[in-house]
């Protein structure tokens, strides 16, 4: 007679878990397996025939979790066993992750709720066929918040993705996203670690995440077990080259290299976005060739992690490991040693105990060692986490400054401020609401929330908190950074009139989008956006509190201006090195040694070349009362014949776009551009978050600039007083009609 | 040279060696400091000479034949701190793991494991201050002997994947040291030291059953008590005591899947609560023979909890074991230590303040807390 284990598995939501791949394995009364590790789904669970005795029966879950039971099979022919999976993680929403990864849920813990993440933010970034990456609207298609995890579900098209995190507690880290039709993210407080998040994500191909689960575990049985169940996922590589390249790293992990040759070829030469294939082949051939002793292999191996390094980063860890590996062993050379060189960049960078790459650092591009911490300059595509602040809602426009709010139930009445405090009638000024309430109601009771401050007849502060966290913040016309581009080109198309084509500026304005984030815009777009803007007509310096020792090089403060009235950061010297990459050195002023300022522009040339830098320096000493700092950029096609014009930005500057509109012409000039009228809106927008009014002009008399013309790409005004506010007019004249028709 | 067990074996056998750095010549605190090297922020350890020991230990007083390959070598260095007067180790008998000795033991080690056919097991442990830039990097007694710190330390990661050449077909690499990012590793992100051994392009890898632990993830540290033995070496001390072994045909071993399935559990218990150990596995193996059946922890109780006080607890194992009874009532769980195994675990309230109820449990790690709920 033989008895039978009915394993079943209980599920809050058995359309997510129910597919997922689980092992169960059956100890007898000495512990000694006699059954498994066992593959089975939950939604249909698995039959088990041992003999009548007494059993131990385990549910390894690939979070590392297990569950055990144990049985008395001894009279009954049939013994229900049953686990319950609603423990991991104690939420709903939170179990698909709690059951594939390492899940921690504290009771006592406010997880996201504590203080440490407050407005801690996220962002998603997308990179281009051309290699670089743009700030994606943040769209996930459901959205779940509680204390314990946050959780978006994406459908992501086949392009990599990277998710930012970072916050004022929270330091900024960049993880890579598998990119598939369904793709479930986590983001977890790290108990261990003040303001620090723990980050997941989960593919649809639940059989891969299962077999990637056992894996980082170290249990490579269970994963071997897995196999049988797993090795579908070659057969389906087209359809999913994410799951085909966890079954590559399996494979590569137990030395199958025979069941590898077969399609490890495939997965690299199919799936050029995807660096992981090249790596897993390269692997795949180095380890033959080692066999072999086969040189034309070892060429071929080093051919593919070359290769590789070219695709960007890999999307596992694992990848990123053994290229550095890979690469490491063949960098006798210089074009490996490059290669390297740029993957390095990020392996400093990289949390190795991730399972897909993740880095710190400012954007996908910029690996960073040292932690940022804080907002980014430009809000696009941003949600916020969980838990915010009054000031961070205000500032990112859902709630308006002046908006008034009760404490309900109570006749306390309250207006916002524009630095996004709550005023109350009593004068006092409270940054969080939970602090108001607790004051007027002299009581600390917890349950005290954002939803007792009212907006209107029902809407609540915690409301707009909601949408707040949900919303991707979109780029505001407003945004400093976007004027600067959009000033930046409206000078440079018109330096360029009737030389420039439409077609050039576009794909410029593409890169600049894809420096700050604004996204792509036609300049069919760029121009309807300018007469559309109230933008000032004046050039005039922002007569804020900033001082005029401050100001950095207006937009089209060129390259190639007069040094010796330099009061301002420019730039002193362009390379171009062999490798095509450029060295500019940059003489930065009126910022003291050791601040951090933030450089940042393009380079430009008149065949087309273009390329964006940014880059967070600190100001050196100055030797001869000049601080030079270095800005490199990788190789963008400089033309070593032809001028170069660099546009630089220097952080903490303040900015002073110029719109002009054309105008009727007077007699022997063929054209006229009229700068607008009016403060610039920038400013508008910089007191009203200074609190400061402009101070009024002290005089207005016209100071002569160094030339009656504008000749080149610079012009020369001197004799500015600091505090005064001073308009100044830019006349265009042209050979060439300035069209955007070509 | 350091042998502290040198048991020529026939045939595959298990050669150690054992690292453990606690004194640092140059570091601030030690015996000539060296102003090069305050930067790090390191200073003297007391943790890693008795962690190393302790381990050692284990493995000298290990029943040779009870490996799987059997033990036959074990080599030891320490240093330790100036004034780390407690530590009675006899330190002096052993070499000092400056960068030169340890690679002198390296290159030792090296050939014995790679003698004798190729079934060897070898066992790597290093406790001592660690780095980290892209990777590990471990630094030797010496470190900041020279202008040039990095030549007194050498790169884990590179060491480790060169050893894949190695003919031992099982290796153990254990790591007990910090990864953290130091100021001067920002500086210099790939700094130059060197591994002692260099992986090879052309290395054929023999290694079939890797068993690699880093005590402790990038950019963290990995801790001790202050004169005590490390916490993880504490797991892995736990771990080989049978925390991570499995009942194989009767016969209880260590296996190189459970050691790295189960090692970050016992460090937490141990109290590292803050590391968590990055593992390396391929095929598993078994690596140590018990000599009987591991005991745990088992605490049980009733809920809720004013049941406790009411309850007559008793146990029985099932296969063999006769029914205990607890001694007398008490208003807090029953502690007990018992061979592995499935319990019965029973509850009978004789004034009928409860509902009688049992629960079949099994015993198969550390600690096991139970509890039987009552009505």
């Amino acid at each position: 007679m033989s008895a039978q284990l009915d394993i079943q598995v209980a599920e809050s939501r058995p359309l997510e878990t129910g597919r997922i791949p689980v092992l169960v394995s059956v100890l007898n009364s000495e512990l000694e397996t006699v059954v498994g590790p066992v593959p089975f789904v939950p939604s249909e669970g698995t039959a088990i025939q041992v003999d009548p005795g007494i059993y131990v029966v385990h549910l390894d879950t690939p979070s590392g979790q297990r569950l055990s039971k144990a049985v008395d099979a001894r009279e009954s022919p049939n013994q229900l066993v049953s686990f319950d999976l609603h423990a991991l993680s104690g939420h709903e929403a939170l179990e698909k992750t709690a059951l594939l990864k390492p899940f921690d849920s504290q009771e006592q813990s406010p997880g996201l709720d504590a203080a440490g993440f407050r407005s801690a933010w996220i962002r998603l970034w997308k990179r281009q066929t051309s290699g670089q990456w743009l700030l994606s609207p943040f769209t996930p298609l459901a959205t779940d918040h509680n204390r314990d995890g946050v959780r978006y579900d994406f459908s992501l098209p086949m392009f990599p993705h990277t998710l930012q995190i970072g916050g004022p507690q929270t330091k900024w880290r960049l993880f890579a996203l598998p990119v598939q039709e369904s793709v479930t993210v986590t983001i977890a407080p790290d108990h261990a670690r003040h303001g620090e998040v723990i980050t997941t994500a989960i593919t649809g191909n639940d059989v891969a995440e299962s077999l990637l689960g056992y894996l980082g575990l170290g249990l490579t049985a269970h994963a071997e077990a897995l196999w049988p169940m797993a090795e579908d996922l070659l057969q389906h590589k087209f359809r999913d080259p994410i799951g085909a390249a966890v079954g590559g790293y399996f494979l590569l992990r137990l030395r199958r290299l025979g069941r590898l040759r077969e399609w490890a070829a495939n997965l690299a030469d199919n799936f050029g976005w995807l660096p992981d294939g090249a790596i897993i082949d390269g692997w795949l051939h180095l380890h033959m060739a080692r066999q072999n002793n086969d040189d034309d292999e070892y060429t071929l191996v080093r051919d593919r992690f070359l290769d590789a390094a070219s695709r960007g980063l890999p999307l596992y860890t694992e990848g990123l490991r053994l290229l550095v590996d890979g690469l490491t062993l063949f960098a006798d050379s210089a074009e490996v040693r490059n290669a390297l060189e740029g993957v390095r960049r990020y392996a400093d960078c990289v949390d190795w105990a991730a399972t897909t790459v993740t880095f710190r650092g400012h954007d996908p591009d910029r690996p960073d060692m040292v932690p940022q911490l804080g907002v980014p300059d430009s809000t696009a595509g941003m949600v916020f986490l969980q838990n915010l602040s009054l000031a961070d809602i205000v500032q990112a426009g859902f709630l308006a400054p002046g908006t008034t709010v009760q404490l309900r139930g109570t006749g306390v009445e309250g207006v916002i401020t524009p630095n996004g405090e709550l005023q109350l009638d009593t004068g006092q000024t409270y940054s969080d609401p939970d602090a108001a309430a607790a004051e007027m109601l002299t009581t600390t009771a917890p349950q005290i929330r954002w939803h007792d401050w009212t907006v209107g007849a029902s809407k609540t502060l915690a409301m707009i908190a909601d949408e707040a966290r949900s919303t991707s913040i979109q780029a505001e016309p407003s945004d400093p950074i976007e004027r600067l581009g959009l000033a930046a080109l409206t000078i440079w198309t018109l330096k360029r009139a009737g030389i420039t084509r439409v077609r050039d500026v576009t794909r410029s304005y593409d890169r600049l989008g894809s420096v700050n984030g604004v996204g792509q815009r036609s300049i069919t777009e760029i121009t309807r956006a300018l007469a559309a803007s109230d933008l000032s007509p004046t050039t005039s310096p922002p007569d804020l509190t900033m001082s005029q020792s401050n100001l950095p090089d207006q937009p089209a403060d060129l390259a190639r201006r007069d040094e010796t009235l330099a009061v301002n950061s420019h730039v002193r010297t362009v390379e171009l090195k062999a490798d095509g990459s450029v060295v500019l050195t940059v003489h930065v002023f009126s910022f003291g040694a050791g601040r951090s300022v933030e450089i940042s522009g393009y380079i430009t040339q008149n065949s087309g070349a273009f390329a964006p830098f940014s880059t967070n320096q600190s100001v050196p000493a100055p030797v001869a009362g000049v601080s030079s700092v270095t800005v490199n950029v990788p190789a963008m096609g400089l033309n070593p014949g032809e001028d170069v014009e660099v546009i630089t930005r220097v952080a903490e500057a303040q900015i002073w776009p110029t719109v002009l509109r054309a105008e009727v012409a007077e007699q022997n000039v063929k054209a006229t551009w009229r700068s607008k009228n009016d403060i610039p809106a920038v400013h508008e927008q910089l007191e009203s978050r200074s609190g400061d009014r402009p101070t009024p002009a002290a005089a207005e008399s016209p100071i002569p600039a160094s030339g009656s013309q504008l000749r080149g790409s610079s012009v020369t005004v001197k004799g500015l007083q600091q505090g005064t506010k001073y308009h100044i007019t830019v006349e265009v004249a042209s050979d060439e009609p300035w069209s955007t028709n070509q | 040279m350091t042998l502290i067990l040198d048991n020529p074996i026939q045939g595959r056998a298990t050669h150690a060696l054992v690292v453990g750095v606690g004194g640092y010549d140059h570091l601030p605190g030690g015996d000539r400091e060296m102003p090069g090297v305050k930067g790090f922020g390191l200073g003297q350890l007391t943790s890693p000479p008795r962690s190393a020991q302790a381990f050692a230990s284990f493995l000298t007083t290990s029943r040779v034949h009870d490996w799987a390959a059997p033990l036959s070598t074990v080599d030891l260095l320490i240093s330790t701190a100036p004034r780390d007067d407690e530590f009675t180790g006899t330190s002096g008998q052993y070499e000092r793991p400056s960068r030169q000795l340890i690679q002198d033991a390296f290159d030792r080690w090296w050939d014995r494991c790679d003698a004798g056919g190729g079934a060897n097991t070898a066992i790597f442990y290093f406790c001592g201050h660690g780095l980290q830039a892209t990777n590990q990097v471990l630094l030797a007694s010496d470190f900041g002997a020279t202008g040039n710190p990095w030549m007194q330390a050498f790169d884990f990661n590179k060491t480790r994947q060169a050893f894949r050449a190695n003919r031992a077909e099982t290796q153990i690499f254990l790591v007990d040291a910090c990864r953290e990012v130091k100021t001067p590793t920002v500086e210099v992100p790939d700094p130059a030291a060197p591994a002692l051994r260099e992986p090879e392009r052309r290395q054929v890898e023999h290694c079939e059953h890797d068993l690699t632990i880093q005590a402790t993830a990038p950019t963290k540290r990995a801790y001790g008590p202050e004169r005590g033995v490390s916490y993880f070496t504490q797991a892995l001390l736990q771990a080989f005591a049978g925390s991570a072994a499995g009942n194989q045909n009767g016969t209880w071993w260590v296996r190189s899947d459970l050691v790295a399935s189960r090692i970050g559990e016992l460090l937490r218990l141990a109290g590292g609560t803050e590391q968590r150990p990055v593992t390396t596995t391929q095929t598993p193996v078994t690596l140590y023979r018990l000599d009987g059946v591991p005991t745990f922890s088992l605490v049980f109780g009733c809920k809720p909890a004013e049941a406790t006080r009411k309850a007559e607890l008793a146990y029985t194992q099932y296969g063999d074991g006769p029914r205990q009874q607890r001694p007398r009532r008490m208003a807090v769980p029953w502690k007990l230590t018992v061979p592995a195994g499935i319990y019965l675990l029973e509850a009978t309230f004789p004034d009928g303040a409860f509902q009688n109820a049992q629960k079949p449990v099994s015993v198969e790690s550390l600690l096991n807390s139970e509890t039987l709920d009552v009505r």
